[in-house]
């Protein structure tokens, strides 16, 4: 199964952090760390594949960390945990997966994953995904559910999103004016996005996506 | 007042992010405070955007959520309002931790969303429940006949997201199970790909989490899929169960063969292709036993070779073609080998997850012929540079080179990409510890030339720069101790080791070359008649910065030097003269200077040796002194050690005839150091010395505490009689038999005493030892005849365990193919000890039962504990799990699936159809276990029951 799913950008900034095997808040930041620490180090042009032998993954059944170390180590033998990412433009895609997983079929579910926050943002950038990143959580949530995969089907993928986003739409409107912005979705995005500069606008169409 | 939306917090901390750190903290701060505020307040909407910024802080910084964090996210949970419930369920995996209260509250409305007629309210829910059912066991206890009714839901989003939801949900409540698992099974048969492909995702988690036993009867379903499906994500995951299910059920590799290799030879999805060829390895599909294993292996390994080859592409093909030909390697170790040169190449790969990839394919891919290639390989990682060339198998040509360049060897040439990434600490402890795991596996089964082994194992500590002094200090020893004919090597090149002040002081900083002086010091002790120059070795021994080694080293290091001075003098007792004596003395005194500053150290066992060793050498010096060189009469001993005196008064008067000319005191070293030669002890040694027949362990040594009345054991001399000695094992056995069957004799010799005789004896032994407060009788008469415990006579001579040398000799025979018999000729397989010393009498192959492990992986998981194969109502009774003979010839399939469907009575009749034997031998499905089906069938009785009452 999927552990988690995680995305940061060069500099380490967590823009989406879901973890589906339970851990306390401060040992998903801490693994975030480590992970951004190992794959910044590697340099371009070498495969997607973390093989990190420092790297404690605590995995599903063993959330107290630390009780049982060394049943953990031996479930990690086993469960060969494995972190596999791809680099676009200024971010990272990360998941770490268990052995149930294939490498290359993750690495194509990543590509989904982007493609699908493609269309749902118009030419994603990592602006979008930081002021709306209740929206990314949307869109992985029609991908992944606890772990597993949910849909692969891109086309299927964003017609859920997008049903999602009407409901929440027709929903915020028939409530108090005092609407959170946030929930304003896709319609009041635009504004935010046009002002900054910094971000690479145009990564996804860059690599050909 | 003005609300701060979401979008406004996170402008301010990009705001915020030029400015200082204590700035940021002060903003974040303000934001917690008004988000405390939003969240106490009555407004839903606001509380849901406290809720969300909440969120927001939390994935970037290390804040604690505030307090009653978890009953603000249930009331935002509980919103009627769609989108506000969607961030209620969106928090609650971060908001709430273990079986709460909090998660408590929850359940009604979760199951008030669930059961919404309202079809886009249940994917809310369900997105989230995953997370809260592994939370709370109590929680899927409850859910889990809703989450059942969902997977017969009209609209297929909800029945796929129902479906991932029954996995933790069983996780954490296994007895539903049982229950669900034909209601799962039906999903593999859905009208919609999404829901087959949840399915096939569930029941791939759970065969890897439960064994895959339970799942073969799934078998038809997932095989219709696997030939029916375009979705390559879910021909991945089919593809997968089957490697899992296969090892459990051979006849069906036989079924999977034509669609896997049509798969193979269409696809165009590297990923499913990729896939494929693992199932083959990892299924056992390869096995040569099967007329197309050979085929098939060949067109795997050539795939993954061609990834491999596939020079300047894609890096992750050859990442995982690595992979899978570790696999691989068991089963068809000749096929890999032709990829040697790529995957050797891998090794100097930029990229450190392909060459840790590659040196563990490496590792396994080892055998006598590529040893040492591979070995000098992975050690030029380690060296520097410059070193790459002149790599071995010479260890003192590298030592030289290595003292000409030393020092920072490491990180001197950055231009070389391949060589700095090999200097990170992390890769290079790897690195070294799997080059001596793989000399070192299964007992030197791989080597055939002990003598670069010492070699390596030299130039290892030298270059390697991680912390393994360890690992090398027993490989060495190791090597010495079992392999006679190396030693004289070793002692070689380790002397010139030992005067490597360098290296020692490089060692003191705890990188790892203490392991190999370590060895160097007791190797040269120990066989110190192979030493070139015993006195050279001593002064380096006892070197003048040795005080500032670790205590552990001095106190091998006197011992050492001890032992070399031992052997020294009595070598130079041959041929006395005054010149030796001279020499003799000089030795002395300089060893007594070196020892000086030992006398005063901390370390109490480093004192112990040095006082004890500079006390006998005083002694020796005194008689040095009053020998007079080549004069015939003996040097008494000193008078200040009268002990030693008379110890020596004895064997002294013996020689008083022939009195050597030189002073005896020379041979009081040798001796206690040669009395026995140390070999390699075998691990089981322990535990294959015999317990003395009689002899119960367990049994009380004094019956009832030693109050208690004991009867005469008179039934155990007589099972004394039965022994069987057997026959053969060489002379040690031959006296272990003869000494046992005296022992025999003696106790039945005891038997031709009457009762009286003996309480006589007793009595009068008693008599004899009443006042000796050595001997303890209870105040009872009673008293175990000593006699009766056989002595098993303990010889420390060394016994020549002829049949491990032999059995050594023959396994690396076998190693090699007749083809080779040059080669053999070249390398003859070294005679080494791989077996080490087992007790007299104890048969080499003797087998210890090995204790069963307990099977962690499988015991632990409350899933784990639910064998689909057994239902509940039932006792297992005719149940061997792993017998598939149940399987049988089977024509029937579609009816069975369509079976729920049937009315009762038809049920019946099918089952009463199953009975009967089929006809048509033709094709074998395989499809499911007898037994289960009756227990299926019942429990559809049972529900029908239900419904119709």
């Amino acid at each position: 199964m999927i552990h988690a799913v995680l995305i940061f950008n060069t500099h380490g900034k967590p823009r989406l952090s879901k973890f589906f095997t339970p851990l306390p808040p401060l040992v998903q930041q801490s693994l975030i760390s480590q992970i951004f620490s190992l794959i910044s180090d590697r340099p371009a042009g070498v495969c997607n594949f973390l093989d990190a032998p420092d790297l404690v993954f605590p995995t599903p059944g063993v959330s107290e960390k630390g009780k049982e170390i060394g049943r953990e180590k031996e479930r990690r033998e086993e469960d060969d945990t494995r972190v596999i990412y791809r680099h676009y433009a200024t971010l990272y895609f990360v998941f770490v997966v268990d052995g149930a997983e294939s490498e290359l079929g993750i690495l194509d579910l990543i590509q989904v994953f982007v493609e699908s926050l493609d269309r749902s943002f118009e030419n994603v950038c990592e602006l979008d995904l930081i002021f709306h990143f209740d929206e990314v959580h949307h869109v992985l949530s029609e991908i992944i559910q606890g772990g597993l995969v949910l849909e692969t089907n891109i086309n299927e993928i964003s017609a859920c999103v997008q049903a999602a986003s009407r409901n929440r739409k027709a929903s915020a409107a028939s409530s108090n004016p005092l609407i959170p912005s946030a929930l304003a979705v896709p319609g009041g995005r635009g504004g935010s996005r046009g002002g900054s500069a910094d971000g690479a606008r145009k990564w996804l169409a860059a690599i050909g996506v | 007042m003005f609300e701060r939306t979401l979008q406004d917090l996170i402008r301010g901390l990009r705001a915020h992010k030029a400015s200082s750190k204590a700035q940021e903290d002060a903003f974040i701060a303000e934001a917690m405070v008004e988000i405390r505020q939003e969240l106490k307040g009555k407004d839903m909407a606001l509380k849901a955007e406290g809720v969300l910024k909440i969120c927001y802080l939390m994935m970037l910084y290390p804040i604690p959520a505030p307090p009653e964090f978890a009953f603000h996210v249930v009331e935002v949970m509980s919103s009627p309002r769609y989108h506000l419930k969607q961030i209620g369920y969106l928090a609650a995996p971060m908001a709430f931790s273990g079986d709460t209260e909090e998660v408590v509250l929850t359940v009604n409305g979760i199951k008030k969303d669930l059961m919404s007629p309202h079809v886009p309210l249940p994917p809310i829910p369900l997105t989230a429940l995953p997370h809260l059912l592994s939370l709370s066991p109590s929680l899927s206890t409850t859910l889990h006949p809703d989450l059942l009714h969902l997977l017969t839901h009209s609209s297929p989003r909800i029945r796929k997201r129902a479906v991932l939801c029954l996995l933790p949900c069983w996780e954490a409540f296994p007895e539903g199970l049982r229950e669900g698992f034909p209601r799962l099974r039906e999903r593999l048969q859905d009208s919609d790909q999404g829901v087959v492909g949840a399915t096939v995702g569930v029941v791939m988690e759970l065969a890897r989490r439960q064994g895959g036993k339970n799942y073969l009867p799934l078998a038809p379903e997932l095989f219709g899929i696997l030939t029916g499906s375009t979705n390559n994500w879910m021909l991945i995951k089919v593809v997968k169960l089957f490697a899992i299910l296969t090892p459990l059920e051979p006849r069906l590799v036989r079924k999977l063969l034509p669609p896997i290799t049509s798969l193979i030879s269409s696809t165009s999805a590297i990923s499913l292709l990729y896939e494929c060829v693992r199932t083959c390895i990892v299924g056992g599909m390869l096995d040569p036993d099967r007329a197309e294993g050979e085929a098939l292996a060949r067109v795997c390994v050539e795939k993954l070779g061609g990834y491999l080859r596939d020079e300047g592409g894609d890096q992750n093909l050859r990442y995982i073609a690595l992979l899978a030909m570790v696999k691989i390697i068991p089963t068809h170790p000749a096929m890999v080998a032709e990829y040697q040169d790529q995957i050797m190449e891998s090794l100097d790969d930029p990229d450190v997850s392909i060459r840790m990839r590659a040196l563990e394919l490496v590792t396994s891919m080892v055998d006598r012929e590529n040893l040492q290639t591979i070995a000098d390989q992975l050690l030029s990682h380690l060296a520097p540079p410059e070193q790459n060339t002149s790599a071995l198998p010479s260890a003192v040509a590298s030592l030289t080179a290595i003292a000409n360049q030393l020092s920072p060897t490491a990180a001197k040439d950055p231009t070389i990409t391949s060589t700095s990434v090999s200097l990170s600490p992390a890769y290079r402890l790897l690195l070294t510890q799997k080059l001596l795991s793989m000399i070192t596996h299964d007992t030197y089964v791989n080597v055939s030339d002990f003598e670069w082994v010492i070699s390596l194992a030299i130039d290892l500590a030298y270059v390697s720069h991680v912390d393994v002094g360890e690992n090398i200090k027993s490989l060495v020893l190791d090597v010495v101790g079992r392999v006679k004919s190396v030693r004289e090597y070793a002692v070689g090149v380790l002397e010139k080791v030992l005067g490597d002040e360098d290296l020692r002081a490089r060692g003191r900083d705890g990188t790892g070359e203490d392991g190999l002086i370590e060895a160097a010091i007791w190797t040269c002790g120990e066989y110190s008649s192979y030493l070139l120059s015993p006195l050279s070795a001593i002064s380096s021994i006892l070197s003048p910065t040795l005080h500032l080694s670790s205590a552990p080293l001095i106190s091998s290091s006197i011992q050492a030097s001890a032992k070399i001075f031992g052997h020294y003098a009595a070598s130079i007792s041959s041929n006395w003269s005054s010149d030796k004596h001279d020499e003799a003395k000089a030795l002395v005194s300089s060893i007594k200077s070196g020892l000086e500053p030992f006398l005063s150290i901390g370390d109490i066992d480093v004192q112990e040796r040095a006082f004890a060793f500079n006390q006998l050498l005083s002694f020796v010096q005194a008689d040095l002194a009053n020998h007079v060189a080549p004069t015939k009469r003996i040097s008494s001993a000193d008078n200040d050690m009268p002990e030693i005196e008379g110890g020596f008064a004895d064997s002294s008067q013996k020689d008083d005839d022939s009195s050597p000319p030189y002073p005896k005191s020379l041979f009081l070293f040798e001796p206690l150091f040669t009395s026995h030669e140390l070999n390699a002890v075998a691990y089981k040694a322990q535990e294959a010395v015999r317990i003395p027949e009689g002899l119960d362990l367990d049994g009380e040594i004094i019956l009832g505490g030693g109050f208690g009345a004991i009867s005469e054991d008179e039934q155990s001399e007589e099972e004394k009689t039965a022994i069987d000695l057997g026959e053969g094992g060489g002379e040690g056995m031959e006296e272990l038999r003869r000494v046992l069957r005296e022992q025999d004799r003696k106790g039945k010799r005891r038997e031709g005493e009457t009762k009286e005789e003996r309480a006589a004896r007793r009595a009068a032994r008693k008599a004899k030892h009443k006042d000796d407060p050595y001997y303890l009788y209870d105040k009872n008469d009673n008293e175990e005849d000593i006699d009766d415990i056989p002595i098993v006579r303990l010889d420390d001579t060394e016994i020549v365990v002829e049949e491990p040398t032999s059995k050594a000799k023959g396994s690396g025979k076998s190693k090699k193919g007749k083809g080779k018999e040059k080669e053999k000729i070249k390398a003859p397989p070294p005679v080494f000890d791989r077996q080490g010393e087992l007790p007299e009498g104890s048969t080499s192959d003797h087998q210890i039962k090995a204790k069963e492990k307990p099977d962690l992986r499988r015991s632990n998981s409350g899933l784990a504990a639910i064998d689909l194969t057994t239902s509940g109502q039932r006792t297992p009774k005719s149940i061997a799990p792993g017998r598939y003979e149940e399987y049988k010839v089977d024509d029937d399939l579609p009816e069975r699936i369509i079976a729920p469907k049937l009315g009762a009575d038809e049920v019946s009749q099918q089952k009463h159809n199953d009975d009967l034997p089929v006809a048509s031998p033709g094709q074998i499905e395989v499809v499911k276990v007898k037994r289960k089906k009756k227990g299926e069938t019942k429990k559809k009785k049972k529900e029908k029951q239900i419904i119709d009452g």
